[in-house]
């Protein structure tokens, strides 16, 4: 059995939401929403959405981690006094005595969601080729810490390749 | 050279010429806006009087025709000069709707040949075509009925003929008239002042100044020594075609002056109508022939109006008289408030009397001539009339009613000896009965609002109902009172079913209102607060008043009374109804329809339509046409990333100053200058997209590359003027076109957006259209829609919600750019829409 290239294994873009790069936080998080709502348990579409330039330029993908990084609220003064390093932080659980409100902290989060997205955005680091094979997408995605990478053909950016279904490529293989 | 105007662009001199060919475009398109408001309140005040049986005869309704008809003539040659030869039928079609209306008229008769002076004592209503209306009326009450009337004698319109012939004067009149362009209404007034002086200038003949002179002195013979006044009698209105005039009146003449007083009667019958007419069915000037009364003038103490049934309640069982001190003429012009008196029909009793204080009175001056005198101050609030007085006038007016068959309207006069006087009586005019609201004397009504413009009259109960867009028409329940901000013609598709209409602007002319009038809905435009009320809240519309109370209230309902017997001539009526037609029905009302085309154009209403349509639609497309925009305007310097042409369209040409921007605090027209505040309110992203970040082609949707169509292929532009805006905005991959006409009057105003293309899949770009679509309807906007192009336009709104809406429409253009590439769902489709109509502050329906 010959080994699938990466362009068989990728989910084509029209799988995924995509928003231009201008568009807010709120907007991301209700277009993950509905993705939520529309994956099915047969082939389930990754949290991800594309975020496009003016010109339909793919400019970079926001995944569950980039969305919780908006999500985050900001360690209150006091707090980031005590902790300089967030190692200290994530030691001490007791945030309320140093003035966390989960309140104040919603509010916070309010006013947070209507940042650009653009501020959270994780760019287009590489891409492979439609007909490149899985090895070579692993060796990639090692070396540069990915979990997806875009998948180019003729000159365009036509899916997006995940580690997960690299893996069990791979695995259908050497097991 | 032409190698470096080729990389250069145009000479200066090639820019303005073509800078200036727009302009001379838009002006004329200015000219034609400002000529069809001005036809269309001509239409919309034809319709009242109608309404209200107030056209006053075929020679009224002939005088409007022809302003109305003018009027479409100067508005097709302005369409013709902006649109081009394409509408030279438009020529052939007023012609053909011209000759319909002209048809129903009946034909001239030859003035009959009688006495140059007739005495009342032989006179009766036969010899009508003889001496007119007036005089055989008060010739029919003096000697066929014996009722009071003072002394006087007719000048036949056999005269008049006299006076004519006897100084040549239709060889004259008729080489005035060879001189006339029928096109331009200006030059039928000069020729109406030159042939009124013509007429003036000439001396009445021997026999027939001795005949007047002779039946002067016989009159001031058997005179009592009060003066005399001389009248015209117009010869055949209301049942044959004459001409109105304007119905001269001297009061109180010498004998010295009284043949120049006959001739300035004569010559007031030339209007610049009668004119018209005259040329346009090679008629003669015998078709204008006058009758004239002369008659003596009770000095009068008191005198006013009888009307046999009261207009405003014809089914009232009394006779209404007004009365005041003095002459009457200052009850008719509306000086003083009169004493008004209701005498019971069927007893002799006075059911019911208001004095009011008259602190004057007009009455004779012994020299010639009236002046107005002081009431003493113990006399001002005494009653005009005593009872006996009042008994005697509703026996008099009775018989006469009786006599003539129909209720009449007849002007009396008491003298200083308190004998009473009837001087005219004519066909009282009834308004078509119409429901009105008769609150419960022991109900406080609860006004919901009020000082609404009546459109027309009638009550109609029932829930209120709010319609956003005449996309949503399908959903208008029947029996519901509807409000809608958008008076547009389609709302004639459920008009049979609801039970009022109220639309919160719009003013007495609109098309709106002419389908209203003519089904007869109870109407009121101009109630902003309407949209206020909450829908399904039961209402009871008063439409005469332009008052909505609050609840339903079918017992309050005064059911119409029943119609009077028919006042006029039936015959007349009929002509009337078949003339009115082809001037105010409107057919022409959607434009999309195979059948809006010049040739389908049934009525002078239809083509005016047509024209107003047509006339917007190529000012739009003489605009875009225009080639090498970049280089005949300035830009717009904004910190918004878009490059704007700015073209003027009511000034020179800026640039030939040495100007190259326009800041956005400069821009002076209202209509960019709201639209951009909404962009500028929504703004641009905060943060651009960093410049080494180029990203990579994707295939979702369409490249700029590929998605690049010729047709919108130059910049984004705007022509503007104070009240004007074309903006073609390209954004990205979607090109809209804002077309406005901001002014103080409605009637003009008009907001329409197109919205193509975009960067996305057909199936998201298709979403956006909806979506886009949905917002539209929200703020009144009508819309057609066909794949990834919308258009959408509104209208006859006021000033201030016009700008408001395109406010809203800049805001919109940010709000929604790139926007496809999102919808991937229609789910998606409506989050946003939700989204935005929170955002932009929109009511939903049922909210």
């Amino acid at each position: 059995m010959e080994m699938k290239r990466v362009g068989e294994l990728m989910m084509p873009l029209e799988a995924f939401p995509y928003i231009p790069y201008w568009f807010t936080l709120r907007q991301a998080l209700a277009e993950l929403e509905d993705a939520e709502q529309k994956r099915t348990p047969q082939k389930p579409v990754p949290w991800l959405i594309l975020v496009f330039s003016a010109q339909n330029h793919l400019l970079g993908i926001v995944r569950q981690r980039e969305i919780l990084q908006g999500l985050r609220p900001s360690l209150p003064g006091k707090l980031r006094d005590h902790y300089p390093n967030l190692v200290d932080l994530t030691a001490d659980l007791d945030l309320y005595r140093l003035g966390f409100s989960p309140d104040k902290a919603i509010q916070e989060l309010r006013n947070q969601v209507e940042r650009q997205i653009l501020e959270f955005m994780a760019p287009i680091q590489a891409t492979v080729d439609y007909d490149d094979y899985p090895l070579l997408v692993i060796y990639l995605m090692i070396d540069r810490n990915l979990t997806f990478v875009p998948v180019m053909q003729n000159g365009r950016i036509v899916g997006i390749a995940y580690m997960e279904d690299v893996l069990h490529e791979v695995i259908k293989h050497i097991v | 050279m032409s190698w470096f105007r080729n990389i250069f662009g145009r000479s200066q001199a090639e820019r303005l010429a073509v800078l200036q060919e727009i302009q001379d475009k838009f002006s004329v398109f200015r000219a034609l806006l400002d000529r069809h408001n001005h036809v269309l309140k001509l239409i919309s005040r034809l319709e009242e009087k109608q309404q209200n049986l107030e056209l006053g005869g075929i020679p009224a309704l002939w005088d409007e025709f022809v302003q109305i008809r003018q009027d479409t003539s100067e508005l097709i040659e302005r369409m013709i000069a902006l649109g081009g030869n394409g509408y030279a039928p438009l020529r052939a079609q007023l012609a053909v709707i011209s000759k319909q209306v002209e048809s129903f008229l009946p034909a001239g008769r030859p003035v009959p040949e009688d006495d140059f002076t007739i005495p009342f004592a032989r006179l009766g209503k036969e010899r009508t075509r003889s001496v007119g209306g007036k005089n055989a009326n008060l010739g029919e009450m003096k000697s066929r009925l014996g009722l009071p009337v003072p002394d006087g004698f007719a000048i036949s319109a056999w005269a008049y003929k006299h006076f004519l012939d006897a100084n040549h004067l239709q060889d004259k009149l008729r080489s005035l008239l060879a001189g006339v362009r029928i096109r331009k209404y200006q030059d039928l007034e000069v020729v109406s002042e030159e042939i009124q002086e013509t007429v003036n200038g000439k001396p009445v003949p021997d026999d027939l100044a001795a005949a007047i002179y002779q039946g002067f002195d016989q009159l001031a013979g058997r005179s009592r020594g009060a003066g005399f006044a001389l009248r015209s009698s117009a010869v055949g209105e209301d049942t044959d075609f004459t001409f109105a005039g304007q119905y001269l009146s001297f009061l109180n003449i010498r004998r010295e002056s009284l043949l120049d007083r006959y001739k300035a009667i004569l010559a007031s019958k030339f209007t610049p109508s009668a004119i018209y007419y005259l040329l346009s069915h090679s008629l003669s000037e015998m078709d204008l022939a006058m009758g004239v009364v002369c008659m003596e003038m009770v000095e009068a103490a008191a005198s006013g109006v009888v009307y046999t049934r009261d207009p405003v309640n014809p089914a009232g069982d009394y006779v209404l008289v007004n009365a005041i001190f003095g002459l009457g003429s200052y009850l008719v012009e509306g000086v003083l408030t009169p004493d008004v008196f209701q005498v019971s029909r069927t007893d002799p009793k006075v059911t019911f009397s208001r004095v009011a204080a008259k602190p004057v009175m007009l009455a004779l001056r012994p020299e010639g001539g009236v002046a107005e005198q002081p009431v003493p101050e113990a006399d001002q609030n005494r009653p005009s009339l005593s009872e006996a007085q009042l008994l005697l006038l509703a026996e008099y007016a009775l018989k006469l009613e009786a006599h003539y068959g129909s209720p009449q309207d007849i002007e009396w006069a008491l003298d200083s000896s308190g004998e009473l006087f009837l001087v005219q009586t004519r066909p009282l005019k009834l308004p078509r009965p119409r429901a009105t609201i008769r609150v419960p004397a022991d109900v406080q009504p609860a006004v919901l609002l009020e000082g609404g413009t009546p459109i027309c009259a009638g009550v109609g109960v029932g829930p209120v109902f709010h319609l956003f867009s005449v996309a949503d028409l399908e959903a208008v329940p029947p029996g519901s009172v509807l409000v809608t901000a958008h008076p547009s013609p389609k709302l004639v598709a459920v008009m049979h079913k609801i039970s009022a209409l109220v639309t919160m602007v719009g003013g007495s002319a609109s098309h709106l209102a002419t389908l209203a009038r003519e089904l007869n809905l109870p109407t009121v435009v101009g109630m902003p607060a309407a949209a206020g009320i909450p829908p399904g809240r039961e209402v009871t519309v008063d439409a005469g008043r332009g008052v909505i109370y609050e609840g339903s209230h079918p017992d309050w309902i005064a059911a119409p009374p029943a119609p009077a017997a028919a006042a006029g001539d039936a015959g007349a009526d009929a002509i009337l109804k078949n003339m009115i037609a082809p001037i105010v029905r409107l057919e022409a009302i959607s434009p999309g329809d195979a059948r809006f085309t010049a040739e389908n154009c049934g009525s002078l209403h239809d083509l005016i339509r047509f024209i107003h349509q047509k006339s917007m639609e190529e000012i739009f497309a003489a605009l875009k046409r225009t080639t090498h925009k970049d280089a005949l305007g300035l830009r717009l310097k904004t910190k918004i990333p878009l490059l704007i042409n700015i073209i003027y369209l009511d000034q020179g040409y800026r640039a030939s100053e040495g100007q190259r921007w326009v800041s956005e605090n400069a821009i002076d027209s209202p209509p960019l200058k709201a639209l951009w505040d909404g962009v500028l309110q929504e703004g641009w992203p905060q943060i651009a997209a960093p410049a080494d970040l180029k990203g990579f082609l994707a295939v979702v949707g369409t490249s700029l590359q590929e998605g690049h169509q010729p047709e919108f292929s130059e910049d984004s532009y705007a022509f503007l003027s104070r009240e004007y805006l074309l903006l073609n905005l390209r954004m990205g991959y979607h090109f809209s076109t804002i077309e406005a006409m901001v002014t103080p009057e409605p009637e003009k105003n008009y907001i329409r957006m197109q919205f193509k293309l975009g960067g996305a899949p057909l199936e998201r770009r298709i979403r956006r259209i909806w979506l886009l679509g949905e917002l539209m309807r929200l703020m009144g906007f009508e819309n057609s829609s066909q794949g990834d192009f919308l258009d959408s336009v509104i209208a006859y709104q006021g000033e201030a919600a016009m700008l408001e809406r395109l406010r809203l429409l800049g805001r919109i253009t940010i709000l929604t750019k790139q926007l496809d590439l999102t919808l991937s769902s229609d789910t998606r489709a409506r989050w946003y829409l939700n989204d935005f109509t929170r955002k932009l502050g929109l009511q939903t329906q049922g909210a």
